[in-house]
């Protein structure tokens, strides 16, 4: 390697295992005398469980064990709040709960097994609105309150802001579920070894996140865990926390085997996390020479049946919600909402593409109000070196304008512009 | 209802004991470990699973293995080794048109096809004969590239393409 | 994971007819698979035997006087391949190419299409259009139809148990005509029709009165339909691009489509209109000779 690698293609230094089959991913992996792992999901989006009887299951041919919430040591995860159980126990949240994980001696057996498990369940009243879920009497998920979290950004005074508008516009937008689609689907393998170590295959994209909650789940050192991830067929966000490697782990305990589960397609979609959808809420005021001064914003985001990566993705995008432009007296307040719905995750842009849509939107129509060209309307609000952020953040090395400038030249935008 | 019966996969024969249920991407990936086909959605979606059956690109979730007795199969393995590359896997290297690489054993062979029947495919040609095989990663861009630039490659070096 | 079943691959089509005659009700026939395979994995349909028609003389395609035969074994790539369709059906081989993706159609057969009965087939409104008849054999009986009255309702149609769609009359188009296919789904390629249309028009020897026009639309109804009151009005009448506008509108009037997750129906009804008008003018031009492909 000499010389700068910018602006240099280089070839992917597995590309060669890649293009000839050669690379191994998650359910590439096998392990002599392997056992198929299954999951039973819920057959209704909100219900308290009154009875798991696995005990027709258990006398199926093939069939070595089926887990359900009483196996699991720590039956709560979540990264910021320990909320989602690893087998539904109590109740189920969304349709997604996994209930109980048969293992077995085929993928067949497995699958057969899964109609044996009975499962009684009282159907309670769900909420699919987090709008609804906000409200005092909507159906409680968790707890008393569907509010999961709030979180407010001030800066400067809008009623000030407001006060010296010449116009004020409003908007809401509403973004929708988005499903990562990585074309590999979950896939985890565990093996118990003699000396005590969980050994886990798998296609998380964060295998130390997943020991420390493997750790806590299974209230078993960390030292004793040892996650090992092949190549990864795409993640984007879909694969950064655990789903299925706590019931690998469990049922390799419980039979003395290596224990082998993959996720379905369907499965993916209705039991691994999604992009948040959010309902996105602006008001701006602007002067008579197109600065805005002021900008009130309120985000709802749909966190599904359980935190997740709900608060971290929030913050990201309130962070964000004022766009990269400089306005003095900003008002922003997120939601994280409690819904029966899929749960929502890490998904690339964390948040930042949701709020991203909506004020580039909502910048579009103030200039459309106020009679300027969109590009112009921008220009003038751009942050700039030393430009203060809503958060308090001063920043430095701002190139915003000379980026813009150049993406104008090179995509032939306008012959003239007039910039300021 | 076990039967045995005998695939041919990538000119070599196999003899395998299947059900009539189990498919043929099962078959490959668990029986004879040939994984580099690779299982992405099992309805015949994703593409990642293609194969070429006498030639033709197939769904390998969509097709029971009984079904396949006396064919010949190609798998990626059969394409080229890392020792030996066939030119459109060297043309997906240079041409940066693999990041996750989970469809490009399919991908692959689904180019592979069209390059048999057609040596000079347009973009829009190499679009439609991709159009079953979906990438999550690059957008295509790179993958239509590295087509069309193996196309070239082999009709330069006369018969050069393995 | 496919639910177990038995298989059978018969050497002849007695031998098949038997093997659904002996098998009973829960005996299905497996053509390219496309359908019934991913049907199995979600357990909606969970036959007892497949008894597979591939290999029984069902995949030709022959050429005979004043028709052509068309196996209902035949695979769409097959189809688009076919000379003999590529000259004198090209709205066949339209319908063919609008299938799936090169995977699917290498392994999809006409009549599995055309039997499983989607409402969004792609297959029928082209033989609709061209007034197929398809034959239908059973131990007991050999019967012929013409392709409209094939349909029931979505995923029902008029074959018997233990009955088979075994091959399709396509009759020679008259002179001085054409006909097209068109297709709108949520993508290009891999997916099923938002709507679908074909058109076929046959001029007088004045070169632009209509002799008769055909409209069919698909994905449109509980199966696919034939647009009768706009071909009515377009009988006997001179070509014309306001004809052909209000044809288009009065075809989508006779559709009762529904919302679903692939678009609304107000979309659907708009779509009609569009495709109606496009695949009728396509039609005109193929009748005029100007456009050959």
């Amino acid at each position: 390697m000499n010389g700068s690698a910018i602006g240099v293609s280089r070839p992917r230094h597995d590309a060669v295992l890649q293009v000839t089959g050669r690379a191994l991913y998650g359910d590439d992996y096998e392990r002599p005398g392997m056992l198929y792992a299954k999951a039973l999901r819920s057959r209704h989006p909100h219900a308290r469980i009154l009875k798991v009887d696995t005990s027709r299951a258990l006398k199926l041919a093939g069939v070595k064990a089926v887990i359900t919430a009483e196996d699991v040591p720590k039956n709560r995860y979540g990264f910021t709040h320990l909320d989602q159980p690893v087998l539904a126990d109590d109740k189920v949240r969304y349709m997604g709960d996994v209930v109980a994980v048969v293992a077995a001696t085929s993928w067949d057996a497995a699958t057969e097994a899964l109609d044996q498990i009975e499962v009684d369940y009282l159907p309670l009243p769900a909420v699919f609105d987090p709008v609804e879920a906000m409200k005092p009497d909507a159906p409680k998920v968790h707890g008393d309150s569907n509010i999961v979290s709030h979180i407010k950004i001030r800066s400067g005074d809008v009623t000030e802001g407001w006060r010296i508008s010449s116009e004020i516009v409003e908007d809401v937008m509403r973004t929708q579920v988005v499903e990562h689609c990585h074309i590999e689907p979950h896939a985890a393998l565990a093996e118990l070894t003699d000396d005590g170590t969980y050994v886990i295959w798998s296609t998380v994209q964060r295998p130390f996140l997943i020991a420390s909650d493997l750790s806590r789940i299974l209230q078993y050192p960390m030292n004793k865990i040892r996650v090992i991830t092949p190549a990864i067929g795409g993640g984007f966000g879909g694969k950064n926390e655990i789903t299925i490697e706590p019931y690998v782990c469990l049922l390799a305990a419980k039979t003395k085997r290596p224990v082998k589960m993959v996720l379905s397609r369907e499965e993916e979609f209705c039991g691994t996390t999604v992009r948040h959808p959010y309902i996105v809420k602006y008001r701006s005021g602007v002067t008579k020479d197109g600065k805005i001064v002021a900008r009130q914003v309120e985000i709802i985001s749909d966190s599904g049946a359980y935190v997740s990566w709900g608060e971290s993705t929030l913050s990201k995008a309130s962070i964000h919600a004022a766009g990269p432009y400089f306005i003095p007296h900003v008002r922003i307040d997120g939601y994280l909402v409690y819904t029966n719905n899929s749960i929502g995750g890490a998904m690339r842009g964390f948040g930042v593409p949701q709020v991203g849509f909506a004020y580039e939107c909502h910048m579009d129509n103030i200039a459309a109000v106020i009679g300027m060209d969109p590009l112009e309307f921008r220009y003038k609000n751009l942050l700039t070196d030393n430009s203060s952020l809503p958060t308090g953040q001063v920043l430095e090395f701002v190139t915003l304008r000379e980026t813009v400038r150049k993406a104008v030249e090179l995509v032939g935008w306008k012959k003239e512009v007039e910039w300021e | 209802m076990k039967r045995a019966i005998i695939l041919v996969v990538n000119g070599t024969e196999h003899s395998v004991e299947v059900q009539p249920s189990d498919l043929l991407v099962d078959v490959l990936r668990d029986r004879l470990r040939l994984t580099g086909t690779k299982k992405g959605c099992g309805t015949g979606e994703c593409g990642a699973c293609t194969v070429l059956l006498d030639g033709k690109p197939v769904n390998s979730c969509l097709l029971l293995a009984i079904r396949c007795e006396g064919r010949q199969i190609t798998t990626i393995e059969g394409l080229g080794t890392p020792d030996s590359l066939h030119v459109l896997q060297k043309a997906f290297i240079d041409n940066g048109a693999v990041q996750c690489g989970f469809c490009a054993p399919g991908m692959l062979l689904s180019a592979k096809a069209l390059l048999d029947e057609n040596p000079a495919p347009s973009e829009m040609d190499i679009r439609q004969a991709l159009a079953g095989n979906i990438c999550r990663c690059t957008g295509y861009v790179k993958i239509v590239k590295a087509v069309s630039s193996a196309a070239r490659t082999m009709s330069g070096a006369e018969g050069g393409g393995r | 994971m496919l639910p177990r079943t038995l298989y059978i691959r018969p050497s002849d089509l007695t031998k098949a007819l038997e093997a659904l005659e002996e098998h009973g009700p829960g005996a299905r026939v497996i053509a390219g698979g496309t359908d019934l395979i991913p049907s199995m994995r979600a357990r909606t349909q969970l036959p007892s035997c497949l008894v597979d028609i591939q290999g029984l003389g069902l995949d030709t395609i022959t050429r005979t006087d004043g028709f052509v035969r068309i196996g209902a074994a035949c695979t769409f790539s097959e189809l688009a391949r076919s000379g003999i369709i590529r000259e004198m059906f090209p709205v066949l081989r339209e319908a063919a190419s609008a299938i799936g993706a090169v995977q699917t159609r290498n392994l999809a057969t006409i009549g599995g299409n055309l039997s499983s009965a989607v409402p969004s087939c792609d297959s029928a409104p082209a033989l609709y259009v061209l007034k197929a008849r398809l034959t239908l054999i059973s131990l007991r009986q050999q019967r012929a139809i013409p392709v409209e009255e094939f349909f029931q309702g979505p995923r029902r149609t008029v074959l018997a148990p233990a009955e088979i769609l075994a091959w399709i009359d396509v009759p020679v188009p008259p002179d001085r005509s054409g006909s097209a296919f068109l297709k709108i789904g949520r993508r290009k390629a891999l997916t099923l029709a938002i709507v679908n249309a074909a058109a076929s028009v046959c001029l007088a020897k004045d070169g632009s009165t209509v002799e008769d026009a055909t409209i069919s639309l698909g994905a449109v109804a509980p199966t696919p339909l034939r647009a009768r009151k706009a071909e009515a009005l377009l009988k006997g009448c001179t070509w014309s691009e306001e004809l052909v506008k209000e044809a288009a509108w009065v075809a989508s009037g006779e559709t009762s489509p529904i919302s679903d997750i692939r678009a609304s129906a107000d979309y659907r009804r708009e779509l009609c209109k569009v495709l109606v008008r496009r695949a009728l003018t396509h039609a005109w031009k193929r009748a005029l000779g100007g456009d050959q492909r």
